[in-house]
């Protein structure tokens, strides 16, 4: 059997991510919280941008460096995030990841693909 | 010449991993076991296995010679004076940190231990540990084109109380002339420490050429069961150390108040020890000397020029390491990270590493890498190895869009 390294879809977002960039404040009551996270194992470093509107996420990007696994599980997170409520995202667990990039990596990755979740999860 | 067929020796390079022939080229971490070593050690639990040095029986007296046996073998190997001189541990890394906490209770506040920058965390920690405990200063050896920088070294080492260095890098592959570094640090009056951990199982080392106080070293990375290790010490500097640990066979006479310490090796060999681990250091001990350290030297400098060849034409590969190096070999693709390169490799069935490698100063601070991967060879690896790693490099290349 062959192994699978990441789906096709995490693949093609680790290499054309859609959710990559920052949020900048335009007006002056906009809520944004930014928050940086790293896996000091492998250097991945990531800063995440969430805006805030009535306990919603109106708007999720991020900015990083890292893994096919990292990047891609990122990009695919901040997409999912976009228009959930803050306390559904408090609520996810790391399995949810794997549903989300549709592969369970093995034990040694799975902190790549949890690396934005973590940032998540200080952000709010 | 090594011949193909020793690779029948190790069982598990039988093995198929994703379906392809498994590569193992993770020899930097721990080496595999032939089948002498396995069965040896088998055989020894089967047929030897009692506790030495006390039992006053047959099977206890024949467990007792193997064990005494093994450390002859050791002795020899590294060309020690006698039997005395080799204590041991579980690993280099205990090694080291024994002599850290010995030997360390010599240095005084303000007094210096050097390292140099392309330190094992097993030769920087224990020594970070001692300075901060003794209120030392610790000062660190400047690389130079990947190389101990020999005109550093001769700045740093005045007033110096212990030199620890490595033999061979774990990352560059650096064979550091150890020889010379041992004359210098004893010309400062240094005491002088050699990490052998990567330079041991590769090529000969003679204690006495070298002339070094200390040299640990892991019997996992030398076709030897995990967890045993050695310790050499000159005989005169052993003597005058302290056990750090206390317990069973360590002591010659004990009242309640206070003890005096067995001979050498002993009072630093304190409860029952990794007897099976010191029986299957002899087997591996045996195993190397039948092939013969230089020939194995032979073949993985042949080996890694093949590869450095190799890589040279592979566009956007980068490598990381003097051109004249041990069968270490960190490299990177550029866009891609380590832990990638590391995930396809597995794929194609060939194991190698991806990280610090446990040297972050290194890798973070002087390479300026978030990580590297590493190929890293033993005798048992071949060209046939070497051109699978390749191809697989040139497929994840084609994968990833370069």
């Amino acid at each position: 059997m062959n192994k699978l390294l990441y789906t096709e879809k995490l693949f093609q977002r680790y290499k054309k991510p859609l959710f990559k960039g920052q949020i900048k404040r335009n007006k002056k009551d906009e809520k944004i919280k930014t928050v940086t996270e790293e896996n000091v194992i492998c250097g991945d470093k990531i800063k995440v941008y969430v805006k805030l509107e009535n306990d919603k996420i109106k708007d999720a990007k991020f900015e990083g460096s890292g893994c096919v696994i990292s990047m891609g599980s990122a990009d695919l997170l901040m997409e999912r995030i976009i228009g959930k409520k803050v306390k559904e995202i408090k609520n996810m667990k790391d399995e949810d990841i794997t549903k989300i990039i549709g592969f369970t990596p093995d034990p040694a990755r799975m902190h790549c693909a949890t690396l934005a979740l973590r940032a998540l999860r200080k952000i709010l | 010449m090594i011949p193909k067929r020793i690779k029948e020796d190790f069982p598990i390079l039988r093995r198929k991993i994703n379906g392809k022939r498994f590569v193992y080229l993770d020899n930097a971490a721990t080496s595999q076991r032939p089948i002498q070593v396995i069965d040896t050690v088998t055989k020894f639990y089967k047929f030897y296995n009692a506790n030495i040095h006390r039992g006053i029986y047959k099977v206890a007296e024949e467990a007792t010679e193997m064990y005494e046996n093994s450390k002859e073998k050791v002795k020899d190997f590294i060309n020690a004076k006698e039997k005395a001189e080799i204590v041991y541990v579980r690993n280099t890394t205990e090694a080291i940190n024994f002599v850290a906490l010995s030997l360390g209770e010599k240095v005084k506040k303000g007094e210096k231990i050097v390292v140099s920058k392309m330190e094992h965390h097993s030769n920087l920690v224990p020594w970070q540990l001692l300075a901060k405990r003794k209120k030392a200063k610790l000062e660190f050896v400047e690389l130079k084109d990947f190389e101990i920088d020999i005109n550093d070294f001769e700045k740093k080492v005045k007033d110096a109380k212990i030199v620890a260095l490595t033999h061979v890098s774990n990352v560059l592959g650096t064979i550091n002339d150890a020889r010379t570094l041992a004359k210098i640090a004893h010309e400062n009056d240094a005491y002088f420490l050699l990490d052998g951990a990567q330079s041991v199982p590769h090529m000969k080392v003679d204690v006495k050429k070298l002339d070094c106080d200390f040299l640990a070293f892991s019997g996992h990375k030398m076709l030897a069961p995990f967890g045993i290790g050695v310790l050499y010490g000159k005989k005169e500097i052993l003597e005058e150390m302290q056990p750090v640990f206390g317990g069973g066979d360590m002591i010659k006479e004990c009242n309640l108040l206070r003890c005096s310490w067995n001979e050498l090796p002993y009072k630093f060999e304190a409860g029952t020890q990794n007897i099976e681990g010191a029986i299957g250091l002899s087997a591996a001990i045996n195993y190397l000397e039948k092939l013969g350290m230089e020939k194995i030297q032979k073949h993985e400098e042949e080996l890694t020029k093949y590869t450095l060849n190799l890589l040279e034409d592979e566009a956007g590969v980068e490598t990381y390491g003097p051109k004249e190096r041990s069968g270490i070999i960190a490299f990177n693709i550029k866009g891609v990270h380590a832990h990638d390169v590391a995930s396809f490799f597995d794929k194609e069935g060939v194991a190698i590493r991806a990280g610090h490698h446990c040297a972050m100063p290194l890798v973070r601070g002087v390479l300026k890498q978030n990580a590297v991967a590493r190929m890293s060879f033993y005798f048992y690896n071949f060209k046939e190895d070497i051109d699978t790693a390749i191809e697989a490099i040139r497929k994840l290349k084609k994968e990833f869009g370069e």
